[in-house]
């Protein structure tokens, strides 16, 4: 009942309209950013921190807040339309939504999202409510250890990202991981493979790899095969998805709504871990996994329900620990001790207004998201009908300032062309660049996490096997390994016996 | 015909201080017109959102006030490497129009004196406006849990974890001459941590011990219970601030010969403007002289302090141009210092003592 009393308050406080109205600039201007590549919510709130001072805390909270998880919904938008991730976390909505949208159901691919997100994020929204204080401390338990075997076992269940040759996806897993070393190494300060260019020192930028990969690789190759240069119109069918649609996405959207929760409590990983593994997770229970990579809808209800289950499970151990997991929740946690609240256990007691408000505005915001989203589809959609000699340059544009505009450097634009035409020579080979980014995105953190818990542990592996969290992971990796292996060994042996009876 | 030089003379006189009047005038009039409409971009070398960000943004309102004109003032982010990327440009790529003023971390004078990779530039013809803060005192910490309650089990103890963001980072370096003036046994430097990450891993065991600045404690009063101040790095040398007191031996006290004193020197000089602004070579003595101005009366604005302390936690400590050439001139560079010091700040094993 206190529960519920308490909740009433909190929905009490975001109705107001002063909340409901920074509420929705948050979410407007979140989804706005979301859009543009290159720009995210961190540097959106950073620059828009100023002007909230002179706004009551509550309502400064819930547009920072809806800025940040509006940035998720925007995101999805490019991925879907014209394979241009808007936000890192919405790269793999590129590998199944833009198949979507060429198959000319653009619009259920954006209405899924929408969906998806949707009931992300009022399950969080829950679960903050009621389970708030012991995931926080839950993510305690989670030392370098933990994060290494966590990281180590997504790496190897990135084979399952692999659409195609084994051989070839496992590659271009050791192409991430090589990427990912660019830049100068936080145990020794040397630098590695930066050829002299202090641009690289700080490594190659996610945002730019994935624009090219994604974005100008997929322009490259679609000038180089005129054949594929065809505006959809003909194509675009219902704008919304079918019984069929909802009823595969169901599972999807509740399985990636979970594994969003579990890595959005958990500080240090960013929700396009929390989507990546996702992805990975539908396409390992599927049962025709071959249609992933070819439009299936799971692979976009899945993800997005996960980036957004991410973004608002980080609100957990911020408010109730203090604890910032994210460069964005730093400069929340930033905002808070402006206006003179020390977030922490104490926060609910002595600032319900803050903890409950902030909660029930989540869920208004992403009731907002959905009416925003969903009736400009129809719009969005139209956008398939722009003759490609007018969208491709608007494309590269576009690209071009949101790389720009994140370091302001000119030498991000040139490794943004060099990783396009990589990614139209990927293509050629018929390798996917999706375990690349996974290998680029979670290596240095494996490697960093290692080398951090030998440092603690004094040079003694056996702590990875020792701590039972950690151990749970090595054993699910060691598993994963073997049913990897099992079909493959089972072949060998097969024709190996059946050569020994010749 | 005859001119009467001595009636002439007053009305010479006046016609002459006239047009000085006219004169001054003019220039002030063309000094208030030069910002007048214009843009002042200052280029960070950090990434939004940070600290180095919000010391920026506190001083902007009075930075706009105080120049003739009020211009509009903007922040640009160029980060990389640290800070040298936007160094490098204002050196040898900015206009010295006075329309760009650069801002980046105490990097700036050590990129150059240790000869970090990257840093091209000069620090003895970049023209300095000030700084908002005059650095940053830390203490050297171990969590009270360790039982390290006196220096005699802070020394007799092997392999004592300090944790720390990168090497070469400022809390990397506090780290390591802490622990080479106390001599401390084999330590192990941890790294990798963002600085909340830090705080945790000290609450939760993960590492022993590490530096800890006077800002994190001031935003964060009970993590002062929780761990043994085992020394102070103050800046200026002796200037001790809450929330340090004077019982917290300085570190000077450990240094036994000259070398050592000087490489806590070189240490306080590099922190010793802790935020400098600075103009690119080149820029007018006139724009200098008006930035200058507005950049002093920012720093005496009640407002200013009020605005920083707000934004920040902290309390704002500036230095104008003249204290940072001041220190610059001072510095230390001799190359047995900087090369002790170039040695505590990278991965090699502790030097000998």
């Amino acid at each position: 009942m206190k529960l519920f009393d308490q909740l009433i308050f909190g929905f009490g406080v975001a109705l107001s309209l002063q909340n409901l109205f920074y509420c929705f600039i948050g979410v407007l201007v979140g989804t706005l950013i979301g859009v543009l590549p290159g720009i995210g919510p961190l540097a959106t709130i950073a620059m828009l921190l100023p002007l909230t001072f002179n706004v009551p805390p509550v309502a400064a909270m819930i547009m920072l807040a809806g800025i940040y998880y509006g940035a998720m919904y925007g995101g999805s938008t490019t991925s879907i339309l014209v394979n241009l991730p808007g936000e890192t976390a919405t790269v793999v909505t590129c590998i199944d939504g833009y198949q979507m949208a060429r198959q000319g159901r653009a619009g259920a691919a954006l209405a899924i999202a929408a969906i998806g997100s949707f009931f992300a994020g009022t399950f969080c929204t829950l679960l903050m409510a009621l389970f708030a204080p012991p995931l926080a401390e839950f993510a305690l338990k989670f030392s370098s250890a933990e994060y290494f075997s966590l990281m180590l076992m997504g790496l190897v269940a990135a084979a399952v990202l692999a659409h195609g040759d084994m051989a070839k996806s496992l590659a271009m897993v050791v192409v991430g991981l090589l990427l990912g070393i660019v830049g100068a190494d936080v145990n020794s300060g040397l630098k590695r493979f930066t050829f002299g260019f202090y641009e690289l020192a700080d490594g190659i930028g996610v945002v730019t790899i994935a624009v090219g990969v994604f974005a100008l690789g997929e322009i490259l190759t679609n000038l180089s095969d005129p054949e594929e240069r065809q505006i959809f119109t003909s194509k675009v069918t219902q704008l919304f998805p079918t019984r069929d649609d909802l009823k595969r996405s169901f599972g999807a959207i509740l399985r990636g709504t979970g594994v969003g929760t579990f890595f959005g409590v958990l500080p240090g990983t960013t929700p396009a871990i929390a989507s990546f593994s996702s992805y990975m997770v539908e396409k390992k229970l599927a049962k025709d996994p071959s249609r992933f990579g070819h439009g299936a809808i799971e692979g976009v209800a899945g993800p997005e329900s996960a980036n957004n289950a991410d973004a608002q499970c980080k609100f957990i151990p911020m408010l109730t620990l203090g604890i910032p997991g994210s460069g964005t929740m730093a400069l929340m946690l930033g905002a808070l001790m402006v206006f003179g609240i020390t977030p922490g256990p104490q926060v609910v007691t002595d600032k319900p207004e803050i903890f409950w408000g902030l909660i029930a505005s989540m869920w208004i915001g992403n009731v907002m998201l959905v009416v925003l989203n969903l009736p400009l589809i129809g719009i969005w959609v139209s956008l398939l009908k722009v003759p490609y000699r007018l969208l491709f340059p608007a494309i590269m544009a576009f690209s071009a300032i949101g790389i720009y505009s994140v370091n302001n450097s000119s030498f991000d634009i040139y490794l943004m062309a060099i990783f396009g035409v990589l990614g139209m020579v990927w293509r050629m080979l018929d390798c996917s660049p999706v375990p690349m980014m996974l290998g680029f995105v979670l290596g240095p953190m494996v490697e960093e996490n290692l080398r951090r818990t030998l440092q603690v542990s004094r040079g003694d592996p056996s702590v990875l096997i020792t701590r039972p969290i950690s151990l749970a992971f090595i054993v699910a990796t060691v598993l994963i390994l073997v049913t990897m292996a099992a079909p493959v060994a089972r072949r060998w042996w097969g024709a190996a016996s059946e050569g020994r009876s010749a | 015909m005859w001119i009467n030089v001595s009636r002439l003379l007053p009305k010479l006189s006046a016609i002459a201080a006239l047009s000085v009047c006219a004169g001054l005038w003019e220039y002030a009039r063309a000094q208030s017109n030069y910002y007048q409409g214009k843009t002042v971009t200052i280029l960070r070398g950090g990434t939004p959102g940070g600290y180095g960000d919000l010391q920026a943004r506190a001083l902007i309102p009075f930075l706009k006030k105080y120049i003739p004109g009020e211009p509009t003032i903007i922040i640009e982010h160029k980060p990389g490497a640290a800070g040298r990327t936007a160094v490098n440009y204002m050196y040898s790529g900015a206009k010295p129009d006075g329309l760009t003023i650069g801002a980046v971390g105490n990097v700036l004078i050590s990129g150059q004196v240790l000869g970090l990779a990257g840093s091209h530039y000069d620090i003895d013809k970049l023209i300095y406006l000030g700084s908002t803060e005059s650095g940053s005192p830390t203490a050297f910490v171990t969590r009270k849990a360790a039982g390290f309650d006196s220096l005699e089990k802070l020394r007799a103890a092997a392999g004592i974890r300090i944790g720390a963001n990168t090497v070469s980072h400022i809390t990397y370096i506090n780290g390591r001459l802490a622990a080479y003036l106390l001599g401390l046994k084999d330590p192990r430097f941890v790294v990798g941590y963002s600085s909340p990450e830090r705080d945790m891993a000290l609450a939760s065991g993960e590492i022993d011990g590490g530096s800890m600045s006077s800002a994190t404690i001031q935003q964060n009063p009970g993590i002062s219970d929780t761990v043994h101040f085992h020394t102070v790095i103050t800046i200026p040398k002796g200037k001790y601030i809450a929330p340090y007191s004077r019982e917290i031996p300085e570190i000077d006290s450990f240094a036994k010969n000259d070398k050592e004193h000087r490489l806590l020197n070189l240490y306080r000089a590099f922190d010793y403007p802790r935020w400098p602004y600075f103009l690119p070579p080149g820029t007018p003595k006139e724009l200098v002289g008006v930035l200058r101005e507005a950049m002093a009366k920012a720093f005496k604005d009640p407002g200013f302090a009020k605005e920083f302390k707000k934004l920040t936690g902290v309390d704002a400590s500036p230095l104008g141009a003249e204290a940072i050439e001041s220190a610059i001139r001072e510095l230390p560079r001799d190359p047995e210092t900087i090369a002790l010091y170039k040695h505590l700040a990278d991965h090699r094993p502790m030097p000998p003592r």
